[in-house]
């Protein structure tokens, strides 16, 4: 096993370990099966959908902070560096653990919802899902940036923060098509939604290999 | 002259003779803490590192571990300048204060994880983690237990079984197992190995009588003086920083014989 895999395995089992991983899962596959036990009209559910899971990546975003600032301050990720293994992997394992675990729950939320909004076609919901799941990358890479920066309960703070004042500008100030979860929530209204969620999809994948180069150069100059 | 120290190649009379560097830093800076440090230690030298303030040492073998990046300088550890397991990475192992471990992992999944980090074969890493385990004395009972049961002391052995288990040319410790009591601590800390270079970090030097030949003191991020221990003993001086410090200062004076000297092998 390479030790990308080795880390990867171990921050799953750490997050199991500290009930991060069922916080995760709850948040996703909670807003799905709320969604799914109140009846609406299919807009109001998707609506309510794409901001439980705005909801949701926020707490992605935060425990993804939380989880990697822990890791540096108890000298975890120290340990593993003088295991020869690189700071970038460290990075590495600790999104795809995180990434992993937050797709399988979107996913599940993202069926759950489809089937209460029973009238939605498959391929533009599975297009605007695919822009979402991006978004939801974003969020977690953004979190592990914040945690090679700040101390624990700062960095989750700052995550929560960020989340919330990025989830305002989505809903507020941009355009439908210019963010998947908007575009999410108006999907009955949008002209080319395979466009709007293809785009959103670029700009969240974008914005997740930008936050993890960030996050690597700074657990470089990082004291572990 | 530096070198890798494969024990084919240290168990040549003549290379011992050379006394290669197993570590050599030059000019390496860090924050307020080291300011163009250098030193250089030959394989299977044992020495302690004593500085003013304390956070100087353990700056020092940080940045040799690759815990805390350098703001400048060079270093080679056993004849490479490549950090990476391709260099110097895997000869190389380092025990601090704090273990860095999960304590709810058992003794035997942290030795099975380093082993897998080492690219050990199964059986190999079967047969040096009975070793290892025997000799951080982690009883048989916790083995397969979480660690949090055992407490510090027993994450430190697992700690240093770990870093054992690499069977590491260089091995950096930094106020390493201090949770333990001073006589298993000394045994523990009396790792054998002609080839293998030690570097202790100490605040407590009176308690590091005899594990190490050599004491380094290092002041304002610099290392002042390098001597036997023989040369403390020479000039009347306890093994304490006040110890260390006069001889410093009489060695700046010109008031003691003893030569400066580079640490030998013990």
């Amino acid at each position: 096993m390479t030790s990308t895999g080795i880390v990867t395995r171990l921050a799953v089992r750490e997050l199991w370990i500290s009930f991060r991983l069922l916080a995760l899962l709850a948040a996703y596959v909670g807003v799905g099966a709320l969604v799914a036990l109140l009846p609406a009209p299919a807009p109001t559910t998707l609506a309510r959908l794409s901001v439980g899971l705005a909801a949701a990546m926020i707490v992605g975003g935060g425990v993804a902070a939380d989880a990697l600032s822990t890791e540096r301050r108890l000298g975890r990720a120290g340990w593993l560096v003088t295991r020869s293994v690189t700071r970038g992997t460290v990075v590495m394992g600790w999104f795809i653990a995180l990434a992993g675990v937050s797709l399988i729950g979107l996913v599940a939320a993202a069926a759950l919802g489809w089937l209460a909004a029973s009238s939605i076609p498959a391929t533009p919901y599975l297009a605007v899902v695919g822009g979402v799941s991006a978004m939801c990358l974003a969020a977690v890479a953004l979190g592990l940036l914040l945690g090679t920066l700040l101390e624990p309960v700062p960095a989750m703070i700052v995550a929560v923060a960020v989340g919330l004042l990025a989830a305002a500008v989505a809903y507020l100030l941009l355009p439908a098509t210019a963010v998947p979860l908007a575009a999410l929530a108006g999907l009955h209204e949008l002209d080319l939604p395979v466009a709007a969620g293809v785009r959103g999809a670029g700009i969240g994948l974008a914005t997740t290999a930008a936050a993890l180069v960030l996050a690597r150069l700074a657990l470089e100059r990082a004291d572990l | 002259m530096t070198s890798s120290t494969p024990d084919a190649l240290w168990s040549a009379p003549s290379l011992r003779l050379l006394r290669p560097a197993a570590v050599v830093c030059a000019d390496v800076s860090r924050g307020a803490d080291l300011d163009r440090c250098s030193l250089s230690v030959p394989a299977g030298g044992r020495l302690l590192l004593v500085s003013d303030p304390d956070s100087t040492a353990s700056a020092l073998l940080r940045v040799l571990a690759g815990l805390s990046p350098a703001d400048g300088g060079r270093i080679r550890i056993a004849g490479s300048s490549d950090s990476g397991s391709g260099g110097w990475g895997r000869r190389v192992a380092y025990v601090g204060p704090n273990p860095g471990l999960r304590a709810w992992m058992t003794p035997l999944e942290v030795l099975r994880l380093a082993g897998d980090l080492l690219d050990l074969p199964a059986a190999e890493r079967a047969r040096r983690g009975e070793r290892v385990t025997d000799w951080a004395g982690i009883p048989a009972a916790a083995l397969a237990q979480p660690m949090s049961r055992g407490g510090v002391a027993l994450q430190q052995r697992t700690a240093l079984a770990a870093a054992l288990l690499g069977d590491p040319e260089v091995l950096l410790l930094d106020e390493p197992l201090r949770a333990i009591d001073p006589e298993e601590r000394r045994r523990l800390l009396g790792i054998r190995g002609r080839r293998r270079t030690v570097l202790l970090a100490s605040r407590r030097p009176a308690s590091e009588a005899g594990l190490a030949a050599h004491v380094a003191y290092m002041r304002v991020g610099r290392v002042e003086l390098i001597a036997a221990m023989s040369d403390l003993d020479a000039a009347g001086l306890p093994l304490s920083r006040l110890g260390i410090e006069a001889l410093v200062d009489r060695r700046a004076a010109g008031t003691n014989p003893v030569p400066r000297r580079a640490p030998g092998p013990v």
